[in-house]
């Protein structure tokens, strides 16, 4: 009799367990598709941060491009007031003649 | 009654069912392919990887092209739900603000006329309103908020210099299928290299667009395109292109070349050429312009020619700069044509050093009949005439040399001294270079080194031949340098400095004669002369203010080597 109510009980386990298995494999599955689909939504917010850096990296490496220019730079030498020897000396002096600071 | 009822049911149901099935079959096999094309348009997410085209530096590691960002301005006609015309008016409005096509009041009202046309073409999802708009007119139209309009970013340039090594560089274009490629110069000769290639990604995406990761997955990344560094330096090209462009109206001529280049190594250093045109407007510009006269454009040479006669009569072994030259002492008859000096004065018993500083064409076919045709050929050809020199830009053209075994001896005479040969002047540059260079002839290059994020590469440089000894080399050089201290140009030479070079002042071969008043003023010369750090060309065409080049092309040339002196750190000898 002790034996047969322990089998029933065994029996009572046994479904028991799939049936939880079976909720935590689901709860799993769907904590899973949430998290993953979130993880969707950061991709493609970070693909916009990237977008919009490799905006800015552009324009910054425009600026610099255009303050490279050769005609940008004649121009901005000129409204400081910077001119171009009209002539130049050469002497035969070996040590300083003048020395700028 | 009952039984009739469910006969009616059952007929009704049949029907049903028949209609369902017919529904599906349509559904399923007729429509089935476009439908589920449209839903995978819904949920596949399909994207180009742009790969961006490589940039163009000076030998310093600044910008001479860069990738720019322009925007193309689409509109779905179907969407756009105000009146055409009024929208029209509302983007030309932006679109005309510093535009140079959209000045006067005709144009405006062209393009507004053009864009209501395409807007009011509601059969269309989608239409090109304009391109190359620049971010801030980008920024303007977004302002309005207009349902319907898009903007498609396009690949660009920047040229930080402007028009400046137009030739040089060469442009951006679009083709047939209004693709970006690489025209003339080095973005045409690179093109490939520059371009790159586009990646593609292909996911699914849920109804928001946002990517779902469990989906399909497939992506082909882009490759970058390369970055090209070349030997021009950008001090050295500001210097001849304003100068050049200074000298080409102060003389009058009607077009002009500049090339600067080591003649040590054989690279390019500055190119220029007069009329140019602005790569960023290319499309305003007559296709003429585009090539490039300093490697394209043949011309006779004239007097710049003789110091490589001068110098294969050297090496050759039949003269010596010592050498008198015995039928000096008036003109030379050959057949029914006379041989006569460019001043018509002439010196009995000239030494070639003489010749040379005199540029006595007398003098010059006795050096070629000294030589014989065959050796004369030989070592032309040896310098490089008649064949490409091989430099890395688009658009190269060789006009080809007399054919061995066919020269008479008026043809031997004429050659000695620069006419009835073509050369252009990227061959002139190479072959005076050997004299410069210790008698070794390399190939003129503009890249120096290939790079990208993770590598670089030294660009091949070709192999160096031996032309000339470098004794005779030597003396050439001396010759050389005598021509400019004592030649006719000698009022223009810099005290002090040591510079070896030669003027030309060839006449333009016109319906089968010469046109004495219309000449290619042309200089040659490299500095210092025992040392060179550079060499360089210019050539003039039809100077007015004088046809001579010791009037025109020699002051030039100065007025550069002087800046050149400086940027250098060369200082006069003594």
């Amino acid at each position: 009799m002790r034996f047969k109510n322990n089998k029933a009980k065994r029996k009572i386990n046994i479904k028991a367990l799939i049936l939880l298995s079976s909720f935590f494999v689901i709860a799993v599955q769907i904590i899973y598709t949430i998290q993953i689909s979130s993880y969707g939504g950061k991709l493609s917010a970070l693909e916009e941060d990237f977008d919009i850096l490799l905006r800015e990296n552009e324009n910054l490496t425009q600026k610099i491009v255009e303050s490279t220019s050769m005609n940008m730079l004649n121009e901005t030498a000129k409204n400081d007031g910077f001119i171009k020897p009209g002539n130049v000396m050469y002497v035969r002096e070996t040590g300083f003649v003048a020395s700028a600071r | 009654m009952n039984k009739f009822r469910i006969y009616v049911l059952l007929v009704v149901f049949t029907i049903s069912f028949i209609g369902l099935l017919v529904r599906l079959f349509y559904w399923q096999i007729v429509k089935g392919a476009e439908l589920s094309q449209a839903a995978a348009g819904q949920h596949k997410n399909n994207l180009i990887l742009e790969a961006p085209r490589g940039e163009i530096f000076a030998t310093d590691g600044s910008w001479l092209a860069s990738r720019g960002e322009r925007w193309t301005l689409t509109a779905n006609p179907k969407e756009v739900s105000e009146n055409p015309r009024e929208l029209a008016e509302e983007i030309v409005d932006i679109l005309s603000k510093d535009n140079d096509e959209l000045s006067d009041k005709k144009s405006v009202f062209e393009k507004i006329d053009k864009i209501a046309s395409l807007l009011d073409k509601k059969n269309l999802y989608w239409i090109a309103l304009e391109n190359r708009l620049d971010g801030q007119k980008k920024e303007e139209l977004e302002k309005l908020s207009i349902k319907g309009l898009g903007f498609e970013k396009e690949e660009s340039r920047y040229y930080p210099e402007a028009s400046e090594s137009a030739h040089l560089l060469g442009f951006l274009g679009k083709n047939e299928n209004g693709e970006s490629v690489g025209y003339f110069g080095l973005e045409g000769y690179y093109d490939e290299m520059l371009s790159g290639k586009k990646g593609y990604v292909s996911r699914d995406s849920d109804a928001g667009g946002i990517p779902i990761l469990f989906g399909n997955f497939r992506e082909t990344k882009s490759i970058n395109g390369i970055d090209l560094v070349t030997s021009i330096d950008k001090y050295i090209q500001f210097t001849i292109e304003n100068k050049l462009h200074d000298g080409m109206i102060k003389y009058g001529a009607k077009a002009a070349t500049a090339i600067v280049a080591d003649p040590i190594t054989g690279e390019i250093l500055a190119m220029a050429a007069y009329p140019t045109f602005d790569q960023s407007k290319y499309y305003q510009f007559d296709n003429s312009l585009f090539i490039n006269p300093t490697i394209s454009q043949s011309f006779e040479p004239g007097s710049i020619f003789k110091v490589i006669v001068m110098a294969s009569g050297i090496d050759g072994g039949v003269v010596e700069p010592d050498t008198k030259c015995d039928i000096c002492s008036g003109p030379l008859k050959i057949d029914k044509y006379f041989i006569k000096t460019w001043n018509n004065k002439y010196t009995a018993d000239s030494t070639m050093t003489d010749v040379i500083v005199h540029s006595d064409n007398v003098g010059m076919s006795f050096v070629g009949r000294k030589l014989g045709a065959d050796k004369f050929y030989d070592y032309l050809s040896s310098f490089g005439f008649g064949k490409l020199t091989g430099i890395d830009l688009q658009g190269e053209s060789s006009p080809a040399l007399r054919k061995k075994g066919t020269w008479r001896e008026i043809d031997i005479a004429t050659t000695s001294f620069g006419q009835g040969v073509a050369v252009t002047p990227i061959q002139m540059i190479k072959a005076v270079s050997v004299i410069a260079n210790h008698g070794l002839l390399t190939n003129p290059r503009v890249v120096k080194k290939f790079k990208n994020e993770s590598w670089e590469y030294e660009a091949d440089k070709g192999e160096v031949k031996r032309v000339i000894s470098d004794k005779t080399a030597k003396k050439v050089t001396q010759m050389m340098v005598e021509a400019v201290k004592n030649g006719e140009s000698k009022w223009t030479n810099l005290r002090g400095f040591s510079v070896a070079g030669k003027t030309g002042t060839a006449q333009i071969p016109i319906e089968g004669h010469y046109d004495a008043e219309k000449t290619i003023a042309s200089f040659v010369g490299f500095a210092p002369a025992n040392d060179p750090k550079f060499i360089m060309l210019i050539t003039l065409r039809e100077p007015e203010s004088s046809q001579w080049a010791s009037e025109t092309a020699a002051p030039l040339w100065f007025s550069i080597a002087k800046d050149l002196f400086l940027y250098y750190g060369i200082q006069p000898e003594n």
